[in-house]
């Protein structure tokens, strides 16, 4: 029933093992586990017993993916189970059950836009099953490639990691939100089988399957931001499903429109749609499955479902930005990417990306809620691997995919951090973070890490900026992109700087008592912090050993040999610069804090101990300013709008062109 | 080759200070021969530094210190970078790093004038930011590399390939060498809103890091002018010695225009000129390189 390709020795001995080959386990494994755990979860009620169970799942979960990982790094995997039609008929079913139940709590919750729209996405879906695919011939079931193997190891660790959090998070959740109803058991169980549509997404080779997991992403995402039940969360979570329903309306489309056309292979396959000779013909599905990408990964027209959705619970947010949900968006376009390198399509793809970049860069600027600016700094992350899917080249795909690991483990820490962060102070408002060095020591020095992770020199997500750079120049149109990477990154420097200044801060006033984290959460936070750190340190290993293999297994359009990249010098300089940052953290540990300590300047003033100064009525007063905000020039009231008609704009040609079958010719 | 390219970092990391002071020194004089005072000596910047060096060590937070010293390492890092030869993506990259940590210095402090100083300079990174990475752009196009050697060797000047990036970054000049305007620059104006700024809460040794940073980073930010006029020291030097009179010049005759004003100009200027010559190289790009 079930066989292993490449397989040919020793037949009777490989006749057991074929049938079960330890790949096929690991893949069964990672899909199984999670979504039996959500049902456990959603039995028991006891904390033991959650804790327990979270604990042991995520061990299993994290030790599944490495070994896959491993696996499918030494070689290709590919596996493909016969006789699948009874997993399509019970896929289909949980699309229709998913379709019903946005379709109820839109009627409940009286929502007119998800409501037709669950309905036109309910209606194509049944067409498809029912009189789009009939001839169904064995395709590959699971490939898992180099990018897979990323995913995976990505919604492995880091997905666990932020539900173990999830463990300490939620008892504080509550303590502080009085009125919002207890909702455990709910809530773990969608965290968990949130993974597993995760896991079914990357691994499937199917196009159905990863449509059916993209539906339940948007469905676990509808209820997780839904959670707390207060009108804003509702509000929040409607708004979440009816944009991630235009996604899953144009991939439905997008499938349609690939069984119509006339190939002796079956397309549904991605792996055949890879291989297929003439992209001419696909450009009407890459379109659609660009707007799909672009709902999901909270692009420019859509972005409000993201920035929204931090009225969730902190972990709920962690997931979404690191490990799921928008990674799931970029995913696919990183997948189609060698194909998006030959249209325009590809190319106004890469437009909304980058525009995403620069406006979200700009709209984070002038937040002060640290969650809002985690969030807008996604979108524009996003945005730039949006950019690079699109331009689609050897050195952009590159880029993409190392954006979306040190993207994925240096935000996830961060959210982390802001989430216990706010627990401990009782804000997440930046402004509030003054002197947290001194106040929370291990959270702060953690929050440095990711943030330096985020923009800083010889860090990881300056790398991936530094690979765009050079994708950009050597791509179609690269002037455009370089010009706004130019100008995107400014922002970025400039959001990220204010923050950490203020973390580094003086604290001008008595610190508060302080108080124990959570064993889970610290636990949680410090691996993250290692994993930052390892990636920093180890992404030539990355580049080499994952990315490299994986663009010669695509050979992607233009393949160009570059010349390198940073392999020589440059790795050299940035070695040595890590080295210089490694002496003065070490002199800033040990050198000679000889000196006195006094107060800051205060034009003149008389300042006491603390820093506060003499106030004109005799009282000692604390000298308050705040970081700048720009409101005037990068608020959301100046920027949205503008840049909502700009890419829906963009959308549209996109999708015209696509209609129009444009290629770039070389 | 290798050699070579140590003697020429360890030459810039000896020579760079020497001449910066020497240039801050006449940019005095200058300066006040135009506000019809005497000035100081020309010397003066050694002997502050020289002072501030044996002033009792005395801080408002004590992380000020090796954020100083992390500044001024980095700098004469990526001028060393640069001397060599080296990426120019790394040194762009590596002197906002080197900024950050100034920023962070005056940030440590908490107090108003640090701390809005550190945003205004923050500010003035954000403006240089695009301009540089404009020129790593137009390097790339012109060369093929981000490796500064390969933009010195080139036969034709860059300046016939870049024009409108050169004028945009010896707009941006007149920021980073911290002349107007005045409420961001921490120059040595008495008329300085801000109390100097972002090092208003820095004394002794780390300003005196500070001052010899700001020593390289003048010669850092001048000798990007090489980039433009490869094969052709004479008149490179004398740009060179053209453009830094002017930027006293320009410090002298616009000395109140105010941040705002600033950020809308410069990118007003990089966005016409350095963007609009990348976009034409872009296109023209095919045809003739």
């Amino acid at each position: 029933m079930i066989r292993m390709i490449n397989n040919d020795e020793c037949p009777y001995v490989q006749q057991v093992i074929s049938m079960y080959p330890p790949e096929l386990i690991a893949i069964l494994i990672l899909l199984l586990v999670p979504v039996c755990a959500a049902v456990l979860l959603a039995v028991f009620k006891p904390d033991l017993v959650r804790n327990t169970l979270v604990g042991i799942t995520s061990v299993i979960i994290i030790g599944t993916s490495i070994f896959l990982a491993w696996k499918a790094l030494l070689a290709p995997v590919s596996v493909t189970i016969e006789n699948v039609e009874w997993i399509g008929i019970l896929l289909f079913i949980v699309d229709l059950a998913i379709a019903f139940v946005i379709l109820g709590l839109s009627i409940k919750y009286r929502k007119i836009l998800p409501l037709i729209l669950s309905v036109i996405q309910l209606i194509l879906i049944v067409r498809l099953e029912l009189f789009g695919i009939d001839k169904h011939e064995v395709i590959q079931t699971f490939m898992v490639t180099n990018l897979s193997v990323v995913m995976v190891l990505i919604i492995g660790i880091i997905g666990t990691l932020i539900c173990v959090y999830a463990l300490g998070y939620m008892k504080d959740y509550h303590e502080h939100q009085i009125g919002v109803p207890v909702r455990k058991r709910y809530f773990f169980a969608l965290m968990f089988l949130f993974l597993s549509a995760m896991f079914g997404l990357v691994l499937s080779n199917n196009l159905m399957w990863i449509l059916c997991a993209w539906e339940v992403t948007t469905l676990c995402s509808f209820l997780l931001i839904g959670y707390s039940r207060t009108p804003e969360a509702v509000n929040n979570a409607f708004r979440a499903v009816w944009m991630n329903l235009i996604g899953g309306i144009c991939f439905t489309l997008a499938v349609t429109f690939l069984i119509r056309i006339n190939s002796p292979v079956n397309l549904l396959s991605v792996n055949n749609l890879l291989n297929f000779p003439n992209v001419s013909v696909l450009t009407i599905p890459l379109a659609f499955i660009a707007v799909a990408g672009l709902t999901k990964a909270a692009q420019m027209p859509f972005s409000t479902w993201l920035t929204g959705a931090m009225v969730a619970p902190t972990p709920v947010s962690a997931l979404l930005h690191s490990s799921t949900m928008v990674k799931a968006g970029v995913y696919l376009l990183v997948l189609f990417a060698p194909l998006f390198s030959q249209t325009w399509v590809g190319i106004f793809l890469a437009l909304i990306g980058a525009f995403t970049f620069l406006v979200t860069s700009a709209l984070a600027i002038s937040q002060s809620n640290a969650k809002k600016v985690l969030a807008y700094s996604t979108i524009a992350n996003l945005g730039l691997i949006t950019a690079c899917a699109g331009i689609g080249t050897a050195e952009a795909i590159m880029a993409a995919i190392l954006l979306i690991i040190f993207h994925a483990v240096a935000k996830a820490l961060l959210f982390l951090c802001v989430g216990a962060v706010e627990h401990k102070i009782g804000s997440r408002d930046i402004e509030d973070m003054d002197g947290l060095l001194v106040r929370l020591p291990l959270l702060a020095t953690m929050m440095v890490i990711g943030i330096c992770g985020m923009y800083l020199a010889p860090f990881g997500m300056l790398i991936s900026k530094w690979v765009a750079l050079e994708a950009f120049l050597t791509a179609p149109l690269g002037f455009v992109f370089v010009s706004i990477l130019a100008f995107g990154s400014a922002f970025t420097i400039f959001f990220w700087t204010k923050w950490l200044g203020k973390l580094f801060m003086r604290m001008n006033r008595p610190p508060a008592e302080k108080i124990a984290l959570h064993i889970s959460e610290k636990i949680s936070v410090i691996v993250m912090g290692v994993l930052v750190v390892g990636c920093c340190l180890g992404f030539p290993a990355i580049i080499t050993g994952v990315i490299i293999p994986y663009l010669n297994t695509i050979r992607p359009y233009f393949y160009q040999s570059n010349n390198g990249l940073f392999f020589n010098d440059t790795l050299v300089m940035l070695g040595l610069m890590a080295v210089i940052l490694l002496f003065l953290i070490i002199g800033a540990f040990l050198g000679s804090k000889e000196g006195r300590t006094i107060p800051p300047y205060l034009g003149g003033r008389a300042v006491d101990a603390e820093g506060r100064f003499l106030g004109s009525l005799g009282v000692y007063k604390e000298a308050k300013t705040s970081n700048y905000y720009l409101e005037e020039y990068c608020g959301e009231r100046a920027l949205l709008k503008p840049s909502w008609v700009i890419s829906g704009i963009l959308i549209i040609v996109m999708l015209v062109l696509g209609f129009m079958g444009v290629m770039i010719w070389i | 080759m290798d050699i070579m390219f140590l003697v020429g970092a360890v030459l810039f990391l000896i020579l760079a200070p020497i001449f910066g002071g020497l240039l801050t020194g006449c940019d005095r004089v200058l300066t006040a021969r135009f506000q019809s005072r005497v000035g100081p000596p020309f010397l003066q910047p050694f002997y502050d530094v020289a002072k501030l060096w044996h002033k009792e060590k005395a801080f408002s937070n004590p992380v000020e210190i090796i954020f100083t010293t992390a500044y001024l390492v980095l700098i004469a890092f990526s001028g060393a970078m640069l001397a060599t030869g080296g990426n120019f993506l790394f040194v762009v990259f590596s002197l906002t790093l080197a900024h950050t940590f100034l920023i962070l210095a005056a940030y440590a402090a908490n107090a108003p004038f640090s701390h809005i100083g550190a945003e205004r300079e923050l500010l003035s990174l954000m403006i240089l930011e695009p301009i540089l990475i404009l020129l790593a752009a137009g390097c790339f196009m012109v060369t093929g590399s981000f490796e500064t050697y390969n933009m010195l060797i080139l036969g034709i000047p860059g300046i016939v390939f870049l024009p409108g990036v050169f004028i945009a970054f010896i707009a941006v000049l007149t920021l980073i060498l911290r002349k107007s305007p005045f409420d961001i620059s921490t120059s040595h104006h008495a008329h300085q809103e801000l109390v100097k700024g972002v090092t208003s809460s820095l004394s002794g040794r780390s300003l005196a890091k500070v001052e010899i940073a700001h020593w390289y980073e003048m010669i850092i930010f001048l000798s990007m002018i090489l980039l433009f006029f490869a094969g052709y020291p004479v008149i490179s030097a004398i740009v060179i010695i053209l453009v830094f009179l002017l930027e006293i010049i320009i410090d002298n005759v616009f000395p109140r225009v105010t941040w705002k004003m600033t950020i809308k100009s410069l990118w007003l200027i990089t966005l016409v000129l350095g963007v609009g010559n990348i976009v034409i190289l872009g296109i023209l790009g095919g045809m003739f390189l």
